[in-house]
Parts: C-alpha cells; sequence; structure tokens
C-alpha cells in the first residue's frame, strides 16, 4: 500500500527523518555546549544513538502499521456512519423504502426458497460415505437409449469379475407385517449380500446379515428401520435377537438402520434375497430384467474405466443369448444423478432461473427508483460535494443507503423464504426425492447472502455512479441546468424496456406451461376415474401355500366388496392406470408361428392380471369380443385380452388380421400361448402423460397372483365405504391390511401434479415479474410526467387538446413498449426448445401464444402508461406559469 | 498482523524485560507532561544513571510503538529552540497501563525483597 498523505502533516518516512534529525541536532548541541568541536559532536551524537538506518527502519514499519490501524477505524467510522445516514435517509421516505425492500425481499425469498429444494434434491451429496462412489448398474437399450432394471446374471458376473468394490442386486416388495395395532402392508428390500455393505451404513444397533444368511434354507432374519424399530419395539435397546411377523411368519431381527439412512428411501424392511434351487434357472435368464442394482466404484477405477469394464461382460452376454441381449449393454449412472432422473433436474434449474429473473426485474425496478431519487436529491448531492465530500466518498455513501436497503431485503427475504420453503415442500409433487431434507441450512443463508449483494451491486451501480460522477462537474451549477436528463431519462426507458422483455420471457414459458397443463387435464384416460376408491392387498403367508387358495381368497373377497352398500362393483388388477400403484410388469410377445428373435421381432407390452369385470367397473369400453367371465378358470384353454394398442402394433409387426382368436405368448417367460378372447380401449397407463401403452389382460384365475390392486365403483363418496370395505376384507383375513388407499381422483391428480407445481410456480413468478414490470412502466412515466409539466403546461396553453396529451405521452411509452417485447419475444422463440421436455401436446412455440401473449402485455403495458398520461391532460396551462422550472 | 509482526521485532532486537522496563519509563516520564523524544532521552539517562545502558536510538521505536499501542499520542510543536518537534503525551489509556505496571513492579519487588531480606 503506497503510503496516503495525511491531509496535515508529514508523511511517516517524513515524520520519522525530521524526528531523528532533530534528536542527532539537539545532542551535537549539547555536546558542543560541553566543548566539543562541531565536527566531533556531530560524531559523538551518532555513536551514542546506535545504529541509525536500523531505528529508522523500525520506526517506519511501526508508523505505517500505526497509520494503517488509524485508517482502518476511520474507515469502519465513516462506514458505521454512512450506514446510520443511508438509514436515515431512507427513514425519511418511508414509501419508497417499503416499495424498494417488498420488492426485492421477493424476489430474494423467491430466490433462495427455490434454492433450498436446489439444494437439497440436486447439490447436497447423499447421506452415505464416499456417496460420489455409488453408482447404480442398469441395462441400456442402445436403440431406444433407454435405461432400465438389470438381471440377476448380470450382477453375479460383475461380482466375479470384481467390476465393483461392492456391488448387490435388489429388488422393492411390500409385505405384511403384524404386531402393531392393526396388520400394515411396508415396504421392504429384498436384496443380495453386499446391499448395506455397499451404501457404507453401519447399523445402530446389531450387524448387517452375513453371506450365509443369503442361503437358501438359512434361518431367516432382517434388519428394520429406526422407524419400524420405535412402532414396533418402542425403541428397545435389546430389540437384537428379538422376532418380528413378517408374511405371517417370525423374523429374527439382527440390526436397526439408523434414521435417515434408509435406502431406499421409506424402506422398513431389509431382507435377504434367498433363491430357491427350482428357480435357480429364471435367475440366470439373461432376460430376466427385475433387479436394480447398488454399487460402489473400486478406489482404482473411474465411472469411465468401470462402464468399459461392463460393456465387456455385456458383449459376452450378447453372444451367450443374443435372442435376449442383441442391442443392449450395461452401464453405471451416480447413484444421486440416478435418484433425481432426468427431468426433475431441468425443472428445478427452470425454477431457479425464472425466479432469479423476479429478482431481476425486482432490481431493474429499484434501480429506477433510485434513479428517481437520485434526480431529486442532485441539490443535497451538490451541496455536500462543494462542502468539499469527495467523489468516492459520496459514491460510498450512495452504496451505503443501497447495502442497507439490500439488508433489509434480504433479512425480509430470508423470512419470506422460510415460509415459502415450507409451502413448496407441501406443494411439490410427492415423488420428489430428499425433499424432506430441505431446510434453511448454512448454504442456503449463504446463496440468500450471497443473492443480496448482488442485487446490490445490480441495482445500486448505475444510479451511484451517476450520483457521484456528477459531483464532481458542477452539481451545483446543475441545479437550474438541466444539461443530464436526457440521458437519465434514455436510462430508465432502457431499464423498464428490459423489464418488459424478461417478464414477456416468463410469461410465455408460463403460458406454454399451462396450456400443457390444461392439455393434460383434458386428455381422456381411457375410464372414468372420478368415483372410485382404489388400494392394495397382498396375501401373503402359510394359509396360502395350499394349491389354488389365493384364487379362492380374491374371489370370495370381491363377491365381500361386491356386497359392501355403496360399492356398485369391485375389480382386480395387479396394475392400476394412471400408475395408480400395483406390480408394473413389461413382456415381449410373439403371435403364433412368429420366429423368435433375433430371427424376427417380438412385441413389448404390460402384462396386467385382470379380474372378471374389471373393465365394466374402470368403465374401459369393450370394444370386440368378449369379458373374462366364471368359464375362464386354471384348467380351462389360456386366454388374454388386448388393448386397441396393442392390436395396433401386433398388425404392425406381425400382419394385419382380426385379432380375436388369434394366439399369442410371452416367449421369454411364461411361454404359454393365450388366445385372444377380447379387444377394449386404450387406458393412460403409467400417467395422464403417457403415450399409449400395448397392454396385455390376463384372467387373475389363470395367473394367480397374491399381491394385486382392488379398484372399487361406488355409488357417492369413495372414502365413506373405507369402513365397511376394512371390515369386509378382514372377514376374509383378519391379518390381511389394506394399503396405498386413495381415490382414483387422487391418482390422476397425483399424475397431474409435477406439471401442475411447476405450471403453478412459473405462472406466480410470470404474474410477480409482470406487476413488477407495470409497476416499472407506470412508475417511470408518472415521474417524466411529473418532471415535465411545465411543458405540458406550455403546450397547454398554445391550445393542445387533452386528447393530444394522452397521445403524446402514450406514443412515447409505445415506443419503449413495443421494444421492450419484441426483445422479449425473439428471446422467447430462442429460449423455448429448452422447454420442450416439459411440454405436453404443446409445441414449444405455440404459435398462438407467441402472438396473444405479447399483444397482452403491450396492450397492459399501454394501460399502465395509460394513467399517468391522462393526470398529465390535467395539467392546467397556469402550471406552466408558475412553475419556474 | 501488525501484532505479529511486533512480536518477530521484539525478539530480534532486544530481551523482553528490558522493553517491558523501557515502556514503563517512558511512561512514567510523560505522566509529567508532554515532551519530545530528546527530552525523554535526557531524562532517562540522569535519572537512571546510565543504569540501563542502552543506545539513545532504541528510545524511538519503542515511543512509535507506544504511539501505535494508543498509550501515547503525538502532535508536532515548537521546541524550546524554536526548532519543529514531535511532543509526546500520555493517553488515558496510557496512563491505565503505567499504573497497571508501577502495581505489577511494586508486587514483584516486594516479592523479592521477601525473599532476599529474609532473615535466615
Amino acid at each position: 500500500m503506497k503510503p496516503e498523505r495525511p491531509i496535515l502533516g508529514p508523511t511517516v518516512p517524513e515524520e520519522v527523518e525530521e524526528e531523528l534529525h532533530f534528536h542527532l541536532a539537539m545532542r551535537a548541541r549539547d555536546l558542543m555546549d560541553e566543548g566539543m568541536s562541531e565536527e566531533q559532536a556531530r560524531a559523538e551524537a551518532l555513536r551514542r544513538f546506535g545504529d541509525l538506518s536500523n531505528v529508522r527502519a523500525a520506526c517506519r514499519r511501526l508508523g505505517e502499521e500505526r497509520e494503517r490501524d488509524r485508517r482502518r477505524v476511520e474507515l469502519l467510522a465513516e462506514l458505521r456512519q454512512d450506514l446510520i445516514f443511508g438509514w436515515r435517509q431512507l427513514r425519511r421516505s418511508p414509501g419508497f423504502t417499503a416499495i424498494a425492500t417488498i420488492t426485492l425481499a421477493l424476489g430474494i425469498g423467491a430466490t433462495t426458497a427455490v434454492f433450498g429444494i436446489v439444494d437439497a434434491v440436486l447439490l447436497r451429496p447423499l447421506p452415505f460415505p464416499a456417496a460420489e462412489r455409488l453408482v447404480a448398474p442398469q441395462s441400456h437399450n442402445l436403440k431406444t437409449g433407454e435405461s432400465s432394471t438389470i438381471t440377476y446374471a448380470d450382477y453375479r458376473d460383475w461380482r466375479t469379475a470384481g467390476v465393483f468394490a461392492d456391488v448387490a442386486a435388489y429388488w422393492e416388495i411390500h409385505v405384511n407385517v403384524g404386531g402393531g395395532e392393526r396388520p400394515e402392508r411396508l415396504k421392504a428390500v429384498q436384496a443380495t449380500d453386499g446391499f448395506l455393505s455397499t451404501l457404507g451404513v453401519a447399523p445402530t444397533l446389531g450387524r448387517r446379515l452375513r453371506p450365509e444368511e443369503h442361503l437358501a434354507g438359512s434361518p431367516r432374519r432382517a434388519l428394520i428401520s429406526y422407524r419400524l424399530w420405535q412402532s414396533h419395539f418402542g425403541g428397545d435397546r435389546n430389540v437384537v435377537g428379538k422376532s418380528i411377523r413378517v408374511t405371517g411368519v417370525p423374523v429374527e431381527v439382527v440390526g436397526v438402520v439408523p434414521q435417515g439412512l434408509e435406502f431406499p428411501a421409506g424402506t422398513d424392511l431389509w431382507l435377504p434375497l434367498k433363491i430357491q434351487p427350482e428357480d435357480a434357472a429364471d435367475f440366470a435368464r439373461r432376460s430376466n430384467y427385475v433387479f436394480l442394482g447398488i454399487a460402489r466404484l473400486r478406489p482404482d477405477r473411474t465411472l469411465q474405466q468401470t462402464n468399459a469394464e461392463m460393456g465387456v461382460l455385456a458383449e459376452r452376454a450378447v453372444r451367450e443369448d443374443p435372442g435376449a441381449r442383441q442391442g443392449v449393454t450395461m452401464i453405471a449412472t451416480p447413484l444421486a444423478r440416478w435418484l433425481v432422473g432426468r427431468t426433475l433436474p431441468r425443472t428445478l434449474w427452470l425454477l431457479l432461473g425464472a425466479s432469479a429473473l423476479v429478482l431481476l426485474i425486482g432490481c431493474v425496478n429499484v434501480t429506477n427508483l433510485l434513479l428517481a431519487r437520485a434526480a431529486a436529491r442532485r441539490r443535497e448531492l451538490g451541496v455536500r460535494a462543494a462542502l468539499g465530500a469527495g467523489r468516492a466518498r459520496l459514491l460510498r455513501q450512495l452504496l451505503a443507503e443501497s447495502l442497507v436497503l439490500g439488508g433489509a431485503g434480504g433479512l425480509l427475504g430470508v423470512a419470506i423464504a422460510a415460509a415459502g420453503t415450507r409451502a413448496l415442500v407441501a406443494a411439490a409433487p410427492a415423488d420428489v426425492p430428499r425433499l424432506d431434507s430441505v431446510q434453511l441450512n448454512l448454504p442456503v443463508l449463504g446463496f440468500a447472502l450471497l443473492v443480496a449483494l448482488v442485487a446490490t451491486a445490480v441495482f445500486s451501480m448505475a444510479p451511484a455512479m451517476r450520483g457521484a460522477g456528477e459531483s464532481g462537474g458542477g452539481l451545483l451549477a446543475g441545479v437550474a441546468g438541466r444539461a443530464t436528463i436526457g440521458g437519465r431519462r434514455r436510462q430508465r426507458r432502457l431499464l423498464v424496456a428490459a423489464e418488459l422483455a424478461l417478464a414477456l420471457l416468463l410469461l410465455l414459458g408460463s403460458t406454454l406451461l399451462l396450456r400443457s397443463l390444461l392439455e393434460l387435464r383434458r386428455t381422456d384416460p381411457g375410464f372414468a376415474p372420478h368415483g372410485m376408491l382404489t388400494f392394495a392387498l397382498s396375501t401373503q403367508g402359510e394359509r396360502y401355500d395350499a394349491e389354488g387358495e389365493v384364487g379362492r381368497t380374491f374371489a370370495t373377497l370381491l363377491e365381500r366388496l361386491d356386497a359392501v352398500p355403496g360399492v356398485r362393483s369391485a375389480a382386480l388388477l395387479s396394475s392400476l392406470p394412471l400408475g395408480g400403484g400395483g406390480f408394473y410388469l413389461g413382456r415381449s410377445f410373439l403371435t403364433e408361428g412368429a420366429p423368435e428373435p433375433p430371427a424376427g421381432p417380438d412385441q413389448q407390452a404390460q402384462w396386467d392380471v385382470v379380474s372378471p369385470g374389471t373393465f365394466a367397473t374402470l368403465g374401459v369400453p369393450l370394444v370386440g369380443g368378449r369379458d373374462f367371465g366364471p368359464e375362464d378358470t386354471a384348467s380351462s384353454p389360456p386366454v388374454a385380452i388386448v388393448n386397441r394398442e396393442f392390436v395396433r402394433q401386433m398388425a404392425e409387426k406381425f400382419g394385419k388380421g382380426d385379432p380375436l382368436g388369434r394366439r399369442i405368448r410371452s416367449h421369454r417367460d411364461e411361454n404359454v400361448y393365450r388366445e385372444i378372447v377380447g379387444v377394449v380401449g386404450d387406458v393412460r397407463f403409467f400417467g395422464a402423460d403417457d403415450e399409449l401403452q400395448p397392454v396385455v389382460y390376463v384372467p387373475h384365475a389363470q395367473s394367480a397372483w397374491g399381491s394385486m390392486m382392488v379398484a372399487l365403483r361406488t355409488e357417492g363418496d369413495p372414502a365413506a365405504v373405507l369402513p365397511a370395505v376394512r371390515q369386509a376384507v378382514a372377514s376374509v383375513d383378519p391379518e390381511l391390511p389394506l394399503d396405498e388407499v386413495q381415490t382414483m381422483d387422487a391418482v390422476f391428480a397425483r399424475s397431474v401434479a409435477p406439471r401442475r407445481f411447476v405450471a403453478g410456480l412459473i405462472g406466480g413468478f410470470a404474474a410477480m415479474a409482470v406487476l413488477l414490470a407495470l409497476v416499472g412502466v407506470y412508475g417511470v412515466l408518472a415521474y417524466e410526467v411529473g418532471q415535465r409539466r411545465r411543458e405540458i403546461g406550455v403546450r397547454m396553453a398554445l391550445g393542445s387538446r387533452r386528447g393530444a396529451v394522452v397521445g403524446l405521452v402514450v406514443r412515447e411509452a409505445a415506443a419503449l413498449v413495443v421494444a421492450g417485447v419484441a426483445v422479449g419475444l425473439v428471446a422467447g422463440l430462442l429460449l423455448s426448445g429448452q422447454l420442450a421436455p416439459l411440454l405436453y401436446e404443446t409445441r414449444a412455440k405455440d404459435p398462438a401464444t407467441f402472438a396473444l401473449v405479447p399483444i397482452a402485455l403491450a396492450a397492459v403495458a399501454l394501460l399502465a402508461a395509460w394513467v399517468p398520461a391522462r393526470r398529465a391532460s390535467r395539467v392546467e396551462p397556469i402550471v406552466a406559469l408558475r412553475l419556474d422550472g | 498482523m501488525p501484532r505479529q509482526s511486533e512480536q518477530t521485532n521484539r525478539s530480534r532486537t532486544r530481551p523482553d524485560h528490558l522493553h517491558g522496563t523501557l515502556d514503563a519509563l517512558v511512561l512514567k516520564t510523560l505522566s509529567w507532561g508532554p515532551r519530545h523524544g530528546y527530552a525523554i532521552a535526557r531524562w532517562l539517562e540522569q535519572t537512571t544513571d546510565d543504569a540501563l545502558r542502552i543506545e539513545e536510538g532504541s528510545l524511538y521505536p519503542a515511543l512509535y510503538r507506544l504511539e501505535k499501542r494508543d498509550w501515547i499520542e503525538a502532535e508536532w510543536g515548537m521546541s524550546e529552540l524554536g526548532r519543529r518537534a514531535k511532543f509526546y503525551r500520555l493517553t488515558r489509556r496510557g496512563r491505565a497501563e503505567l499504573q497497571r505496571e508501577a502495581d505489577e513492579w511494586q508486587r514483584f519487588a516486594a516479592a523479592v525483597s521477601r525473599v532476599l531480606l529474609a532473615e535466615a
């Protein structure tokens, strides 16, 4: 740092030099008084002084340090003074302060709240040790680019070849657990050896499962969740070794998984996957993609190297079974990325961008307010500059004022974010992972601080530079003059045009999303969802081991449910439409006589096991043939009903022809020829926005699955029948729990929820943006009109009519509005492609949206301009004479 | 940062106790009123009978250090011979420091006396 010259007095080196020189001179004089010659005296004085250069250096250094300390203290004092002064200035104009603070707080609050979600869902590492090394192995279809589940055989390959440090295959199941208040159906994981060790989860109590505990015939053992430990064992520290009834049989608890480390989320039980000898061949099949995988990368391998090794093994599998594996490879995806999927990150970043735009528009508004204020304060600043306040000092003062404003906005913004975060989490779709960990933690608060600082810098720079910049150049003269008004006006108008452009961008995006949502709600799901109750049932335990028992139980159950007052009819499905629950199973089919792949194509379709009367209960039209009936039994000829989409694809792959009477088989697994006896309408299978899926329905009587969804068509309120339904189920099996109870309306709503959430949020941001932009247009014009009262008065005095004055102001506003809207439109056209993956039945460059929305925005903006214009026209000509300018 | 460099400097130039003594003596000198560096040097020389045997120059870093610590403050004025000189004055904090050091010395001296002059 260059020594700064103190206003009064010497610099530090000068000070030291003079002081030391004084000492030597005085000493020499005293010595001369004692009788020495001048020369002798000088030499003696130097000798007695010691090492002059050393002393000089030490003094200089200490002196510089002293000055630096002083300057720092002064600076802090000045800053404090500036802040207090700024606060006072702001208090003197409470209206301006309140509007600016609230504008900033809304932007900062929105941005921070959304960032809180981004942080929890996307940024924060998973709670496992070295979680960045965790991956999800997946099968990857080279043709479609889609990734999916894995096979047990591939898992064995990876384990044998040592591709990973640790790896496990698992699937998620539901198990009935007794011992609570009423029987419960809980989420469980059945995994091969190495599941918890891969994750690095150490049990709170007890231990992980040992390898030998995964062998068929070994004693039944499991780990339980913290939640289950509390609810079923009251948090008993001696729970290890005790037993819990799972699927009707006692299972010994060997450990408790810590809270927050449940994987997959919501799991209550971790059971070993035991392969019975009779199932071994099925597990070894290369086409049996029923498992999920979890793995930890080897310390000496990168993700790319690991993927290369998996690719080599996958090629070997293709040679082994080309029919099943042609075009399929295996890849590993980082676990965190796999968990959030593809659209969620895009959606969240989009939301963050939208909230940032609102903040930016808010900043522009505050900038404009400050510019107007700066104009009003030219006198004050001029006087202060004249009294000796330096340019830097004035700049600092203006910045301090902004800092107070930014600080207040930031504080209020954090409060808004706290409330907003809670609201966002409550409104967010239920399947967003890790939402429960959203919190206003240090990184999020740090982000809020950063945002507040950046916002302060953005909104304060232009006005401060202007205010301070003018102070040097004869601002006092400017008190009367108007030299800079033109430039100032241009700047304000540019800012407002920019605001309009940004607001239009948001408005276009939100309109596209809203249109998608409306299209989606208008979508015919293919059945009548209103007035239906659905729930899940799993028959488990020894009482169902007897041949045919599951089928008999469900048949009895259907009869009893049909008899419940308020229930019109009851149906069973292995998987509900609209992604409402159940076991979704895709299988590949061949028609009779068609060659097996790779010699010919096969057809993928969903496999849904249903009871007779299901289509009538749902309201799915029977297009041809017949429904399943009592004539379809375990011993009667195997039959199937297919949907229209299946018929369409079947015609494409295997040739046209009457579908009824054709025989198909699921050649990779069941491998039984089933005769198509009926064709039904299409339902939206995985969700309201799903594309049409081919579906093969088979009768429960011929494929007696134990885990089924029940769908009831009710007379009135579906929830009202629930108690009687519970009783009916209990009368069949008191240990059979009802799970996932919900109305079909709720299922539909849930399948629309992600889009509704995004459209609602972006719509809200767009509304804020438009409101702010309109306030901006209004504010600037109102201010200009106020400034031009004299000019307008002169015009009126010279005979202008009121209409002409309104026209004059509105015309000038129109230029600004058109410029802003045009820029926003171009930007919208350039950026709308980013939205495409989030749209439904709506083009990213939807002509209606891009035509009407800008016009609408321009119209409201002109309306906002018209209000001050009208006021201008009320100026009496007399003011031209009164105002001295 | 400044604190740190002061520490290194201290150990480089002089033993610690001598430093403390010199600082205390300077503060004491100034307790009778403002004076410039040379006057302080003369006073030290006369009252201590050169018992400290310090080089005159080492007084000045001490003065700068005390000023930096805000125990003394300086002002330029006219010396008795009409030359410009830097006059030092005790601050309120300096006076408190002097009191503290005097008390401490008294306790130390009393303790040493009790031991040395104890009857065998």
